[in-house]
């Protein structure tokens, strides 16, 4: 399994893999990527930065919760840090569990705690300019 | 007197341009008091805190030593 942080660009692949089991009929790769237009402004790309232990800490926390909320099924996370383009994923989320309930339910519940609880800031940058912009509370 | 060692990130860390820096507190100093030491008022609303990576409270009590993480409000995924 790879790192929960990374600089490099992402590839699902190698995350799906480390979730399935043959136990498991169903498996889902989310890709979160950086939007062109989620503003009035035309977003470049996305510059993320995070706090390095924590951050991991509460990655691994919220798989730990997958594990633990919904039988036989596990979740694997992995954000991209420094600049992102748009176009490019900047979070990647491989869940897989008996059924397909259990997935489309475990991997919204990973990206909604990740936007809540992980200490990763996110920076806009646009032709003009850049703006650090926060998740919206739910 | 006791020390602690304050550490900004994101848009703290461009107002500071430094990524941390020792501060000296009275004895019995809680997180809000760095807090309002550090950041400025409207850098405040939505900040978190951590205390050695642990998070904490904003009444949390510090110890001379301690590593205080001033966490703006997130923004990842």
């Amino acid at each position: 399994m790879g790192p929960r942080l990374t600089h490099a660009r992402l590839d699902g692949r190698e995350l799906l893999h480390s979730v399935q089991e043959d136990s498991r009929g169903a498996s889902i790769l989310f890709y979160g990527s950086t939007r062109s237009t989620p503003g009035e402004r035309t977003v470049l790309a996305l510059d993320y930065e995070a706090h390095p232990t924590l951050a991991d800490k509460v990655l691994a926390e919220i798989e730990e919760e997958v594990s633990q909320r919904w039988s036989d099924t596990a979740a694997r996370v992995t954000h991209r840090l420094g600049r992102v383009p748009t176009g490019e994923p900047s979070v990647v989320v491989a869940t897989a569990g008996p059924h397909r309930k259990e997935c489309y339910a475990a991997s919204q519940y990973v990206m909604n705690e990740l936007k809540r609880r992980a200490p990763i800031w996110k920076k806009e940058i646009y032709e003009d300019g850049s703006a650090w912009t926060a998740n919206t509370t739910a | 007197m006791l020390q602690v060692n304050v550490r900004f990130y994101a848009m703290l860390r461009e107002h500071h341009s430094i990524p941390e820096q020792q501060v000296n507190m009275p004895d019995g100093s809680s997180v809000q008091d760095v807090v309002a030491a550090c950041a400025p008022e409207g850098l405040r609303s939505g900040l978190r805190c951590a205390v050695n990576e642990r998070f904490v409270t904003m009444e949390h009590v510090l110890e001379s030593g301690d590593v205080v993480d001033l966490l703006p409000p997130f923004g990842g995924g």
